[in-house]
């Protein structure tokens, strides 16, 4: 809606290394999506200002 | 006849509309960014990354693109092409492309030649199809074969209206029925 607060709400970087295992490259599919996750719910706590 | 009007309507007439509403919303609301410090310090030593949100918060994210050198990955779908011409209203290039079923990206190569180039590339990695909050594999390949950092994002707003995919996107009820004939944000 017009005339709200906009949180914009950024992660620290994600690296993968170019031989990173399987097992790795999944730990950090993992990571990034809770980190998604933990940022949104974050942001929308900011937005409505609790 | 009817199929015409609607892909005119789609392609020349809602864009601009689409992009003067959500530079409404920009500025008569207050943008704030939090912990924006990292991305920042990157784009000024001029390293660019991987951008990466849900696909449920993207309405907003032309916003955050501070150094205005990006590219979206846009589905090859007719409602990803309202949203790339959407995008070159701000400035946005796009790569046509998306998920195949077993989570890889396709358009892999012009992706890491945007990368190369020192573009920064937003890819959501839930969509446009979902499952909803769930990062397919894909993203985190192209990451790793890039050698490129991959930056999460997501924004919120205090006055938004949650649609069934999680949009974070909150208009007046004209303006949302004009978003769901377009079948713009797969809503």
């Amino acid at each position: 809606m017009p005339f709200s607060k906009i949180v914009f709400m950024w992660g620290d970087p994600i690296y993968i290394k170019r031989d990173a295992s399987p097992g790795e490259t999944e730990s950090k599919r993992i990571e990034l999506e809770t980190t998604l996750i933990k940022l949104t719910e974050e942001a929308d706590r900011i937005a409505c200002g609790k | 006849m009817l199929k015409n009007i609607k892909y005119i309507l789609m392609l020349y007439v809602l864009p601009p509309l689409v992009y003067g509403f959500i530079t409404f919303i920009k500025l008569t609301s207050k943008l704030v960014h939090v912990h924006q410090e990292t991305a920042y310090k990157m784009w000024d030593e001029g390293k660019n990354f991987i951008v990466c949100f849900w696909h449920g918060r993207l309405l907003m994210m032309p916003f955050a693109n501070r150094r205005g050198k990006g590219k979206v990955l846009i589905s090859r779908h007719r409602d990803g092409e309202f949203i790339a011409r959407t995008m070159t209203y701000f400035n946005l290039g796009s790569i046509r492309g998306s998920y195949r079923k077993e989570g890889s990206i396709s358009s892999l190569r012009e992706i890491m030649s945007d990368l190369k180039k020192g573009f920064d590339v937003a890819i959501t990695p839930d969509g446009p199809k979902g499952p909803r909050y769930k990062v397919k594999e894909g993203i985190v390949e192209l990451a790793r074969l890039t050698n490129k950092p991959i930056m999460p994002l997501t924004y919120s707003a205090s006055k938004k209206k949650l649609l069934n995919h999680g949009i974070a996107l909150s208009c007046p009820c004209l303006f949302l029925r004009l978003f769901l004939c377009g079948e713009t944000l797969s809503i």
